[in-house]
């Protein structure tokens, strides 16, 4: 009985890996961070850091896919047009928040847990990362948009995305798809170093 | 034998069933579970595997609503939205259901003694756009009271405690800085074992004490952090009062902002008092230790906690659209994940 469960289980996995191919988003995950660690590695100082981050990360994130699920269904009130704009501004603030966590010098170890697969075409990577003496969980989630890019990163439980999607919730009730894009606007024009 | 022939066609009814379903179309036009929209009656968009998609619709079997014409199908009334993902284009406007045509199904429905479905609400929305809706929901209700201790905070980190952090900074060098750290997250170890008791965690309070006497002997009063070498005793999971009281099923409470301490459940601000009494720098000032040692022995805690708050404060606010809320949702997450270990 216990052997009938465990084939079919081994066949349910089965079924999950060869549809998301779990090892290639390990890969793409892999050589995203290892190319991630070698510019900060390298890097002078936190503008030029943020520079050299920008063209590793627009490859290896899928900003499209953040940007709509950070806004939520109000998305579908946006113009083509307005829907590019808060995506090249959402992009800028994300490569941001994310080139902030690095001091130029200073790199994290990153020990790789074994990937999940929540869904068809979705991969889940957990991670353990020191950084500067502390340890942090680090999950990155990826799909399959026509090779694995990252669509959230989850720093101890706190999503990015979802963090931004409560903020942008209430931009939304209050002014509309303009209230949205003025406060993306104005994050992303502010001076950080 | 016989066993093994039924075992081999479960087999391969599960492998068919599994690969139909990924093969199937988002809404299925034979589907007998459909959705009530001011067009009339539509197939239910389905899963993969052929069950209905979570959505905040009402379903029906086909047979309770067989008077009401199918709508036409999605493809034919709807543009899809265009944008460069394959998830996007999977998504599609969801027709708001009209309410008369609703009320009227139903009362039909239960006329004729038809079953209607309702589905329970799941975590995860099946709407690409709203996938994250259900997370980090906390009542706040002092919201701008809270706004405003909030903004106090904002302007202490930034002119009193974040050039006090740096020169704490300047003053030890990054190895200093690491036993620091280490001999206060020793020295804590009364606050994880007894709530990793409370919690009747007993093989991971065994494993904190190991922890405890490891660091505490080999790590030269806890300097060193030897049990990070050990891999049974590298990964042990913190434990507070808060979790513990997360653990025994007691909700957040409101959100509070604490002055100077920042963002708190109620909860957790009851969790705190309750690690406080557990920590043993605290009892210090219970056992007779005069104040100038107390605070001598505390500084250093209260720099190490006070360098990791503004790292982690700068990391949640210099990049948000509205920092209030994106702490908010920041520490109620990181509070969710800490109390589901």
């Amino acid at each position: 009985m216990k052997t009938r469960y465990l084939a079919l289980s081994l066949l349910v996995s089965m079924t999950c890996g060869f549809s998301a191919s779990t090892p290639d988003a390990e890969n793409s995950l892999k050589k995203s961070v290892g190319e991630v660690i070698a510019i900060a590695k390298d890097s002078k100082s936190p503008s030029a850091l943020r520079e050299s981050l920008s063209p590793v990360l627009m490859k290896s994130i899928n900003f499209d896919t953040m940007t709509r699920r950070a806004i939520g269904p109000g998305w579908r009130q946006f113009t083509e047009a307005q829907q590019k704009e808060a995506t090249r501004l959402f992009s800028t603030l994300i490569i941001r928040t994310y080139s902030s966590k690095f001091t130029p010098g200073e790199l994290p170890e990153i020990s790789y847990k074994t990937a999940q697969c929540p869904a068809p075409g979705r991969v889940e990577i957990a991670t353990t990362t020191l950084y500067k003496g502390s340890k942090y969980e680090v999950i990155y989630r990826l799909e399959d948009t026509g090779g694995w890019r990252i669509t959230d990163v989850v720093i101890e439980g706190a999503s990015l995305v979802a963090n931004y999607r409560t903020q942008f919730d209430d931009e939304f009730k209050e002014g509309g798809v303009d209230a949205v894009l003025n406060a993306l606007k104005k994050s992303a024009s502010k001076s950080t170093d | 034998m016989r066993q093994s022939i039924t075992f081999l066609t479960e087999l391969a009814i599960a492998f068919f069933w599994l690969h139909t379903g990924f093969a199937s179309s988002q809404t299925d036009s034979n589907s007998q579970i459909v959705i009530i929209t001011k067009d009339g009656a539509k197939p239910a968009p389905l899963t993969k595997n052929g069950t209905p998609k979570n959505s905040k619709e009402t379903l029906f079997l086909r047979s309770a609503v067989k008077e009401v014409p199918l709508a036409p199908s999605p493809q034919e009334k709807k543009k899809p939205l265009k944008t460069s993902s394959a998830a996007a284009q999977s998504s599609s406007k969801k027709p708001t259901p009209k309410p008369a045509n609703r009320a009227q199904t139903n009362a039909e429905a239960k006329k004729d003694d038809t079953i209607t479905i309702t589905k329970k609400s799941q975590p995860v929305s099946n709407d690409d756009l709203d996938e994250y809706s259900d997370i980090a929901k906390i009542a706040d209700p002092a919201e701008p009271i809270n706004r405003g201790t909030f903004w106090l905070n904002h302007q202490l980190y930034n002119y009193l405690l974040r050039p006090a952090s740096k020169v704490y900074e300047f003053i030890l060098p990054p190895p200093a800085r690491q036993a620091v750290r280490n001999v206060f997250d020793n020295a804590e170890y009364p606050v994880r074992v007894v709530n990793h008791a409370l919690q009747f965690e007993f093989k991971r309070a065994d494993l904190e004490t190991r922890k405890f006497l490891v660091n505490s002997v080999a790590g030269v009063g806890g300097i060193l952090k030897v049990s990070d070498k050990i891999p049974v005793l590298s990964n042990v999971p913190s434990a507070d009062t808060a979790q513990t009281l997360a653990k025994w099923g007691i909700g957040h409470g409101a959100y509070v902002v604490l002055p100077v301490l920042g963002p708190r459940s109620v909860r957790d601000t009851v969790g705190m008092a309750g690690d406080y009494a557990l920590n043993p720098i605290s009892w210090l000032s219970y056992g007779g230790v005069g104040g100038a040692t107390t605070l001598a022995v505390s500084g250093p805690s209260a720099a190490r906690n006070m360098n990791e708050r503004i790292r982690i404060y700068d990391s949640a606010t210099k990049n948000a659209i509205d920092p209030y809320i994106a702490v908010r949702t920041g520490y109620i997450q990181y509070r969710d994940q800490a109390a589901s270990k």
